[in-house]
C-alpha cells in the first residue's frame, strides 16, 4: 500500500508541475511552430539526412530494411522499452495532437517513426504502431536486426550449461541497423537532424551539453522529466 | 667388501647357510625396498588409472546433464516453442504466455520468466474464478495500456493450461469514443479466432508432451553410450524415481548419502566391476520441489583388468628382483667359497712342504750337510735288518779326524768347523749312491756300505783316507793338514743288533789310532789286520 500511495503522490506532483509549465511552453511552442512553418528548408526525412543520399538510397533499394514497431524490440530489450516509456520521445505524436498538427507532413517527419520512409509511418489509421519516436525512429528500420538476432537471443534458444554463447567465428554479429550503436557519428547526425537550433538543441537537462545528453541515452533510463 | 667377507665367515657350511646368519638383515632390507618400490609404483599407477576413469566420467556426467537439460527443454517447449515464436515475431501481439493451471509460466515470449509464477493482479483474479476465464480485461503492462485475455485450454475435459495474451491498445487513446469501441470489438473478435486456432495447436503439443517419457530418454542415453550400464535419478531419501532399468524404479538405492558434489567410486555390483558415480542434478524439472541426485553405473571391467595386470607386474617385478639378487648373492658366495677352498689347499700343501723340510733338516747335520746321527742310526737299523733277512753282506766304516782337538785349540772352533765340513764334503764325494754317510758326533763320521764285503769296504776306506790326506784344508788362506783314521767292520751271522757291527768298527778304529793314525784297520776278532 505504501508503494502505491508513493506512486500516487509522485503522479500528483508531476501533474501539478506540468500544469505550471504547460502554459509557458505552449506559448513558446507557438512561436517556434510559426518559425518552423515559415522555414523554407523543412526536415521531411531525418534518416536520409543522417545517412546521406547515397547510403540511404542503396539501403532502401536492398529491401532488407522495414519498420517493425517497438513491441518487437521489447522481446529482447525490455528494460529499454520500459525506459523509453518514461521518455518524451515516445509521446512526440501527442504533442502534434495537442497542437492539431498531426496531419502536417512537415511535422510528422520528426514526430513519428519512419515517416516518408518506405514501410514507415503513413497515417495514424494505417500504421498506429509507429506513432511517436520509437527505437527505430533513431536507429532506423529494425527488420534486419530482428532477422540476425532472432535465433541467438530469442526466448526459444536452448539454454547452455555454463558460459554465454559465442559465434563460431568468434565475431560479434553486426547490429543490422542503419544507425546502429556502433556508428556514433551517424547517430549524432540523426539526433541533430531533428534537434535543430529551433527544437531542443539546447538540451536543457544536461546543461546544454549535447555529448552528455547523447551519453545519457545509452542507458535504459535516461530520465522522465525532460520536456522540449 | 664387507658383504663379501661376511660370506667368508660361513666357510664350510651349506650354501643356504649364508641366508641364516649375518645376511638375513641385508636380504630383508632388499626385499622390503623392492617390495616397497613395486607397491609404490602399483598404487601410483592405479591412482592415475582411477583419475582417468574419474575424468572420463565427469565428462560423461556433463554430457548427460546437457542431454537431460536439452531433453527437458524440448519436452517443455515442444511445438509451443514454434507457436510462441511465430506469434511473438509475426503478429502484432504485445504479450503471449502459456501457463499451467496453477499459473506457472510454461512458455513465454520472455525467456527469463519461464518457470515463474505469473502474478498480474487481473490474471490472479481470473484464476480464482474459473468461470471468468476466457473474458477480456484491461491492464497496464510495462507502462503500456493493454487488452488481455486468459484463455483456458482443455485436454481430456480437464483444464490443462491457460494462454495469456495481450494486445497494445495505447493507440486507441487517440480515437473518438465510437471508433474506439468498434475497434475494440474488432480486436476482441480477431483475438478469439486466433486463440481458438492456437488452442488446437496447444492441445496437440500437450499430447506429444505426454508421450515424451523420461524412461525412454534414460534408456536411449544408456544404450547409445559406451560402457554406461545404468542411469538412475534419486530423490533426497535415496528412492529411485527414474531409472533406465525399469525394475529399479521405486526401490531404494544403496547409497549412504546422496552426493551434493561429484563422487565416483570403483566397486563390484553383482560380481561385475563397475564405477559408480553420484552427482547432483540441479534445476531438474521432473517431480519439482526437491533436489535430485544422479546415480550412474559405468562398466569398469577395463579398469579392473588394467589394475589386475598392474598388480601382476608389480609382484612379478618384485619376485624377479629378489630372485636375481639371490642368484647374484649366491654366485658371489660360491666364488668366495671356491677361493677359500683353493686357499686352504694351498696352505695344506705349504704345511706339508714345510713339514718335509723340517723333517729333512732333522735328518741332516747342519754343519757338514751329511745325515745326522739319528737318521744314520735309523738307516743302520733298516739296512741291518735287510742284510740279515736276505743274508747279504753289510760293512761299516768309522772315520775319525786325527788330532782334531789340537786344531780346535790352536786355530779356533771356526777353523775346526771348516775342517769338519770340508772333510764331510770330501767323504760324501767318495761314497756310492746306495751308501750312507753321517756325522756320528764330534769329529767322528760313520759310513754304511750295504751289499759290500770287508775287502771292498777296505778299498773305499783307503780311498777316503787318501782323499783327506792328499791336500790340506784352507782356512783364512792358511793350510791345515788333516788326516783321518778309519775302522772297518762287517756283519757276521752271529750278530743280533747293528750295534755289534758298530762296536766292531769302533774297535778297529781304536786300533788304527793306536797304530799311529792316518790309516785304516779291518776288524778281526783274533788280530787287527794291517793294510798292505
Amino acid at each position: 500500500m505504501g508503494k502505491n500511495s508513493g506512486k500516487i503522490i509522485i503522479v500528483a506532483l508531476l501533474t501539478a508541475l506540468a500544469c505550471l509549465l504547460v502554459p509557458q511552453y505552449s506559448l513558446a511552442a507557438d512561436e517556434r511552430i510559426q518559425d518552423e512553418l515559415s522555414d523554407p528548408s523543412p526536415t521531411f526525412n531525418p534518416l536520409r539526412k543522417a545517412l546521406g543520399n547515397k547510403t540511404y538510397d542503396h539501403a532502401m533499394k536492398s529491401g532488407k530494411y522495414r519498420y517493425t514497431g517497438n513491441a518487437k524490440c521489447r522481446l529482447c530489450h525490455r528494460e529499454f522499452f520500459v525506459g523509453r516509456k518514461k521518455d518524451p520521445h515516445i509521446y512526440s505524436y501527442e504533442r502534434l495532437v495537442a497542437t492539431k498538427h498531426q496531419k502536417n507532413k512537415r511535422c510528422l517527419g520528426c514526430h513519428t517513426t519512419g515517416y516518408n520512409v518506405e514501410s514507415g509511418f503513413i497515417s495514424f489509421k494505417k500504421t498506429p504502431i509507429l506513432i511517436g519516436v520509437q527505437c527505430e525512429g533513431c536507429h532506423g528500420p529494425g527488420s534486419e536486426h530482428v532477422r540476425l538476432h532472432a535465433k541467438d537471443a530469442s526466448p526459444f534458444a536452448i539454454p547452455r550449461i555454463g558460459g554465454t554463447k559465442k559465434r563460431k567465428d568468434n565475431k560479434e554479429i553486426k547490429g543490422g541497423f542503419l544507425v546502429g550503436a556502433d556508428k556514433p557519428k551517424i547517430i549524432k547526425r540523426m539526433c541533430l537532424s531533428c534537434h535543430t537550433k529551433r527544437w531542443g538543441h539546447s538540451f536543457p537537462r544536461t546543461a546544454h551539453d549535447f555529448q552528455a545528453a547523447y551519453n545519457l541515452y545509452k542507458t535504459p533510463l535516461p530520465g522522465d522529466d525532460d520536456s522540449d | 667388501m664387507k658383504f663379501f667377507t661376511l660370506f667368508n665367515k660361513d666357510e664350510g657350511s651349506r650354501p643356504i647357510g649364508f641366508l641364516r646368519r649375518y645376511n638375513i638383515l641385508p636380504f630383508a632390507t632388499m626385499i622390503m625396498v623392492l617390495g616397497g618400490l613395486s607397491a609404490h609404483n602399483y598404487f601410483s599407477q592405479k591412482s592415475v588409472l582411477l583419475k582417468q576413469l574419474e575424468t572420463d566420467n565427469i565428462n560423461l556426467v556433463h554430457s548427460f546433464h546437457a542431454a537431460l537439460t536439452r531433453f527437458e527443454t524440448i519436452r517443455k517447449t515442444v511445438n509451443l516453442q514454434v507457436l510462441v515464436r511465430n506469434i511473438s515475431l509475426e503478429l502484432e501481439i504485445f504479450e503471449f504466455r502459456y501457463l499451467d493451471r496453477n499459473g506457472i509460466i510454461i512458455n513465454s515470449m520472455f525467456q527469463d520468466e519461464i518457470g515463474r509464477t505469473f502474478d498480474r493482479p487481473g490474471f490472479r483474479e481470473n484464476l480464482q474464478k474459473p468461470d471468468e476465464l476466457g473474458k477480456f480485461y484491461k491492464d497496464n503492462r510495462d507502462m503500456t495500456p493493454i487488452l488481455a485475455i486468459s484463455y483456458p485450454v482443455y485436454a481430456k475435459n480437464e483444464l490443462a493450461g491457460i494462454i495469456d495474451l495481450a494486445v497494445d491498445i495505447s493507440d486507441l487513446n487517440y480515437m473518438e469514443n465510437d471508433l474506439r469501441n468498434a475497434a475494440v470489438r474488432h480486436m476482441q473478435r480477431d483475438i478469439r479466432n486466433l486463440l481458438k486456432a492456437i488452442a488446437g495447436s496447444v492441445t496437440t503439443s500437450l499430447a506429444v508432451y505426454e508421450t515424451l517419457d523420461y524412461y525412454d530418454f534414460l534408456r536411449n542415453f544408456t544404450a547409445t553410450s559406451n560402457n554406461l550400464k545404468q542411469i538412475s535419478i534419486l530423490a533426497p531419501d535415496g528412492t529411485i524415481e527414474l531409472s533406465s532399468d525399469f525394475l529399479l524404479v521405486n526401490s531404494t538405492a544403496n547409497i549412504d548419502n546422496p552426493a551434493r558434489i561429484f563422487r565416483g567410486m570403483f566397486m563390484y555390483d553383482r560380481g561385475q566391476p563397475v564405477y559408480r558415480i553420484t552427482a547432483p542434478l540441479p534445476n531438474m524439472s521432473h517431480g519439482g520441489g526437491h533436489e535430485h541426485t544422479l546415480l550412474m553405473q559405468v562398466n569398469a571391467s577395463e579398469y579392473a583388468r588394467n589394475t589386475r595386470s598392474l598388480l601382476m607386474t608389480a609382484i612379478a617385478t618384485t619376485l624377479a628382483g629378489i630372485l636375481y639378487a639371490v642368484l647374484i648373492a649366491y654366485s658371489i658366495y660360491q666364488v668366495n667359497m671356491q677361493n677359500v677352498r683353493q686357499e686352504r689347499d694351498r696352505l695344506e700343501k705349504e704345511v706339508e712342504a714345510r713339514t718335509k723340510e723340517i723333517k729333512q733338516l732333522s735328518n741332516t747335520d747342519p754343519l757338514t750337510g751329511l745325515s745326522s746321527r739319528r737318521y744314520l742310526e735309523e738307516q743302520m737299523g733298516v739296512e741291518f735288518k735287510r742284510a740279515v733277512r736276505y743274508d747279504h753282506s753289510l760293512s761299516m766304516l768309522m772315520v775319525d779326524l786325527d788330532h782334531f782337538k789340537k786344531i780346535n785349540d790352536t786355530l779356533g772352533h771356526l777353523a775346526g768347523d771348516k775342517v769338519l765340513s770340508e772333510v764331510g764334503r770330501r767323504l760324501g764325494k767318495t761314497i756310492r749312491e746306495t751308501d750312507f754317510i753321517g756325522r756320528y758326533g764330534g769329529e767322528e763320521f760313520v759310513v754304511i756300505l750295504p751289499e759290500t764285503p770287508t775287502s771292498d769296504a777296505a778299498q773305499i776306506a783307503d780311498k777316503m783316507r787318501e782323499l783327506i790326506a792328499e791336500r790340506p784344508v784352507f782356512f783364512e788362506g792358511r793350510p791345515i793338514n788333516v788326516t783321518v783314521s778309519i775302522g772297518v767292520a762287517e756283519l757276521c751271522d752271529s750278530m743280533t743288533t747293528y750295534e755289534e757291527v758298530f762296536h766292531n768298527a769302533d774297535k778297529a778304529l781304536y786300533t788304527s789310532k793306536e797304530n799311529g793314525r792316518n790309516r785304516i784297520t779291518c776288524f778281526n776278532p783274533a788280530q787287527i789286520l794291517r793294510p798292505t
